[in-house]
């Protein structure tokens, strides 16, 4: 209840939470054939379950409170676990932890589940080439930037 | 002088003596010191090993096992039945206002309840008052019940649904000196020690008595131990009739009375009392033994079930009610005749309970240790994935992924629909297994180890190791996918001999015993033939798909025989569950869990294992495979789960049947549930059931009672659709137009004919040869497409 109240106080983080679940909704369904639409649907003015709570992450990862975010993300991927948003925060809250190969294989998650959302694809390739450099593999952190450049 | 002579010698005798008697008693002086030294030393030690032993046994408190915490936010799938039925087994009252923690009030279709307080891993969850309503199937608003302010997200302090102590290999369900019922303890005076509220430590008379009733018996009968004595033997000393140990633990007796008040020993007896065996597990203690036998708390006991209890401290296996039913019901009868004479009980208790069946129920009284198969589970994972001393805390609590809206569906459906499958089958005996998990998560969401999830034993969901049968198809498959075939490249299901040096030579067939000629790649998954797949999988190699069951997530060895690429390997319902978590997570290997976090009794994260990550498998290959998997299910053989699931859940699965149908199986998995299904029998022996009519029925019946979600497979960079003809004229199986992906590339610019069997050239029969014909004609085939 204190994330949801939190939430609902106004916050423009929950507008960048809604944001990103409309930017899921217009691209994370890219399939064929199509499928039967089930990505939550934030209701007008409310964050949706997952919307709140990914906010509150984010708000714990500015803070550098990166195990609370993680545990939060975790509740948040249990009520929308196709939301490649979701797992690309997890990304970030790998890489402010220091695990860089974990920050590597979530953003990989994230792509494999952002269909044709070419931003949040350009957002993983960015992480992951700054995992790569903090793991001091330059080849491969050169080559995910290019494909950062080329997700546009 | 002989005299002389004589007392000249006995004057220096004498003081010889005299000195040798001084020496002596210097010496016994000495001794006797040192010794009484040594016995105080010992004593003291002995002392102090007690005492470290009781202080740290009285205060052992068990870990709490909670279930995983319900999230309710608008748009969940969930009815106000199932809110109650969860809010019931957390343990909340109804209460007319809803006023306290703790407290919920139902109306129709808007429920108003009180959180509890609650740590977990992310913070304190504070106690709030929230009002729910549902319309139809779904949460339609949550709301703060004082305010009226709308809510996003509620979560709801989770369920007790267990305890146990994590380092030790054994249950306990502690209680105090109040939880003892008076008609235990003087049961229990009455029939082990009838002088314990005098004697101190020891009882002399008790001994004597024993000595005579056993001289006369010619052997031992009757013990003289205090209930004091026996606790130390179960504390600390082995079973050997030594009179060391005797000794030993007469003085431990002693010493424990010195320090300790008659309640508290009489209470630390009834918690270590040992009690029988539990699988692996040792049973210890009333609180323990009354769930275990009983499936209530002791306070709810009948004289009867009280007598058998305490009769059973003789000899817990000698006395098992379950083992030796007529041993141990004469065994209560002589309690109970002890019980009447020290009116503990009336005559009318006495008639009563004289009458009693034994029972040994498998009915259910509270939600505490309802789960024992899910919390084997826990125990195994805390012992894999936390250290040792992490785990000393006392009253440790253990967060799990246990949902048990999906834990009571499945035992349900289990139970029922086994019992259905007999009388179809006319075969009684058939026993089987489940495990769901979140299938993005790796979460086990509820795990059954049998058809009665409250009887103890043998753990199918872990411990069955079976042929797993066409269920490894699909890591046939994947390999093939990820080594140049495509969904329609053309392969011959056609027969095969194949011949290795000093064996049988091995004639596999299909289940229908036909060979159906040349087909596509997805069909022979999807129609599950035997004979293309053998074909596939050493046109491809059996290490490399061993090595891909590997990468899936079961990490063990197995030797690359042919007969693996038709499922004779053995595996765990829980090996299968992790091998297909991979697949339907899209190639990405999670390890699964049934723990979100263990904290300490003052709310300390003692270590989290949380979600990770990994690819295993390339999404785009994975994505092809799935895509296969679902036409199993639409048009393979598992068409028929459309009578359970309907069309647009779009379920991707697979059917598995081993040798003789003794192993019946189904794996499959929706937008957000994976579930591994086995259905046979302890004994091995022949089930009549396919995947299909066993495994798959119980699959059907519990995702049809619950809320899934469709599956969605996000399409990977790269893949292309085409339409495909497989050139075959219309008939029950096949539809002769069917739209597949494809990696970019690699779509097929032509036709695909299929030919009739008979038109075909004849096999190779031995294997190697059947390699080089075979990659040469795949080599050929495939070159047409490229």
């Amino acid at each position: 209840m204190k994330t949801a109240s939190r939430i609902l106080a106004w916050n423009p983080l929950w507008i960048v939470a809604l944001l990103c679940s409309v930017n899921l909704l217009l691209h994370g369904c890219a399939a064929k054939p199509p499928v039967r639409e089930t990505v939550a649907r934030p209701p007008a003015r409310e964050a949706t379950a997952a919307g709140s709570l990914l906010a509150s992450a984010h708000q714990d990862v500015q803070a550098g409170q990166f195990n609370r975010a993680e545990a939060t993300l975790e509740r948040a991927i249990r009520v929308e676990p196709r939301n490649a948003w979701l797992w690309h925060e997890m990304a970030q809250v790998k890489f402010g932890q220091e695990d860089y190969g974990q920050a590597v294989q979530f953003c990989l998650k994230a792509n494999s589940l952002a269909g044709r959302d070419s931003t949040l694809i350009r957002q993983n390739w960015l992480l992951m080439s700054r995992a790569y450099a903090k793991m001091g593999d330059m080849d491969k952190a050169e080559q995910a930037k290019m494909k950062a450049g080329a997700a546009n | 002088m002989f005299k002389k002579k004589k007392s000249a010698p006995g004057k220096g005798q004498k003081k010889k003596i005299k000195s040798l008697r001084s020496a002596i008693t210097t010496v016994a002086i000495f001794v006797l010191v040192l010794s009484s030294v040594a016995i105080i030393f010992y004593a003291n030690y002995l002392d102090k090993v007690i005492r470290a032993k009781f202080d740290g046994k009285r205060w052992s408190i068990p870990a709490v096992v909670y279930a995983r915490p319900l999230e309710l936010y608008p748009d969940l799938a969930f009815t106000p039945d199932m809110l109650e039925e969860e809010l019931q087994l957390g343990g909340y009252r109804k209460d007319q206002k809803a006023s306290a923690p703790g407290g919920y009030d139902r109306k129709g279709n808007v429920m108003h309840l009180v959180t509890r307080d609650f740590h977990f891993s992310d913070g304190l969850e504070k106690s709030a008052g929230v009002t729910v309503e549902f319309i139809g199937q779904r949460v339609a608003a949550i709301t703060r019940t004082d305010t009226g302010e709308r809510l996003s997200l509620a979560r709801i302090d989770p369920a007790r649904i267990g305890s146990f102590h994590p380092r030790e290999h054994e249950d306990r369900v502690v209680l105090t000196r109040t939880d003892l019922p008076d008609l235990l303890v003087k049961s229990l005076i009455a029939v082990e020690d009838q002088h314990y509220y005098i004697h101190f430590g020891v009882d002399p008379l008790a001994i004597i008595r024993a000595m005579f009733v056993n001289l006369r018996a010619g052997e031992t009968v009757q013990g003289g131990s205090t209930l004091t004595q026996q606790l130390v033997k179960n504390f600390f000393l082995n079973n050997q009739r030594t009179l060391w140990r005797k000794i030993n633990e007469a003085i431990m007796a002693v010493l424990l009375e010195m320090h300790y008040t008659k309640d508290e020993i009489l209470t630390a007896y009834a918690n270590e009392i040992f009690l029988g065996q539990d699988g692996g597990r040792a049973v210890h203690g009333f609180g323990l033994a009354s769930q275990f036998y009983f499936r209530r708390d002791v306070k709810d006991l009948s004289p009867a079930q009280v007598a058998m209890l305490i009769g059973m401290i003789k000899g817990p296996s000698y006395y098992d009610p379950r083992r030796n039913e007529e041993r141990c019901l004469q065994r209560r009868q002589v309690v109970l005749d002890m019980m009447r004479a020290d009116q503990v009980i009336t005559e009318e208790q006495y008639q009563t309970a004289k009458a009693a069946r034994l029972e040994s129920s498998d009915t259910i009284m509270s939600g505490f240790n309802r789960y024992p198969a899910f919390l084997e589970l826990v125990r195994r994972q805390l012992d894999r994935d936390y250290r040792e001393e992490d785990l000393t805390g006392d009253g440790l609590k253990i967060l799990t992924t246990l949902d048990p809206q999906v834990q009571m569906k499945v035992e349900k459906h289990l139970s029922a629909t086994i019992s259905t499958l007999e009388k179809r089958t006319g075969r009684k005996g058939l026993e089987g297994a489940v495990i769901v998990s979140s299938r993005d998560g790796g979460e086990i969401l509820a795990l059954a180890g049998g058809r009665y999830p409250l009887k103890p034993g043998f753990n199918r969901a872990l411990d069955a190791q079976r042929p797993i049968g066409s269920l490894v198809k699909p890591a046939v498959y994947l390999t093939a996918l990820a080594n140049g075939y495509t969904l329609a490249t053309p392969v011959d299901d056609v027969a095969i001999t194949l011949a290795s040096a000093g064996a049988k030579k091995w004639h596999p067939a299909n289940f229908d015993k036909k060979e159906h000629g040349r087909v596509a790649l997805y069909e022979a998954l999807a129609h599950s033939y035997n004979l293309a797949t053998i074909r596939v999988g050493l046109d491809v190699g059996v290490a490399k798909v061993v090595d891909s069951v590997r990468r899936l997530g079961v990490d063990r060895d197995f030797a690359p025989y042919p007969s693996f690429l038709l499922g004779a390997a053995p595996m765990s319902p829980l090996e299968v569950s992790q091998m297909f978590q991979t697949l339907a997570a899209g190639g990405f290997y999670l390890p699964q869990r049934v723990i979100g976090s263990v904290l300490t009794a003052d709310n300390k994260v003692v270590k989290r294992f949380g979600l990770s990550v990994e690819q295993r498998f390339p999404a785009n290959i994975v994505f092809l495979l799935n895509n296969a998997l679902k036409r199993v299910v639409s048009e393979g053989t598992a068409e028929a789960l459309a009578s359970y699931v309907p069309d647009y859940i779009q379920v991707a699965g697979k059917t598995g049947t081993s040798d003789d149908m003794r192993d019946s199986w189904f794996v499959g998995f929706t937008g957000d549930k994976l579930a591994v299904v086995w259905v046979g029998r302890d004994d091995n022996t022949p089930t009549r059931l396919t995947g299909a009519g066993g495994a798959m029925v119980v699959w059907g019946k519990i995702m049809q009672s619950l809320p899934v979600q469709p599956l969605e497979l996000p399409e990977p960079e790269g893949i292309e659709w085409a339409r495909v003809d497989t050139g075959r004229p219309f008939d029950d199986y096949f539809s002769a137009n069917t739209m597949l992906p494809f990696l970019a590339g690699t779509t097929p610019r032509q036709t695909v004919i299929a030919r009739p069997a008979e038109q075909q050239p004849a096999p190779p029969p031995a294997a190697e040869k059947l390699q080089q014909a075979g990659t040469g004609l795949w080599k050929t085939i495939r070159s047409w497409f490229h």
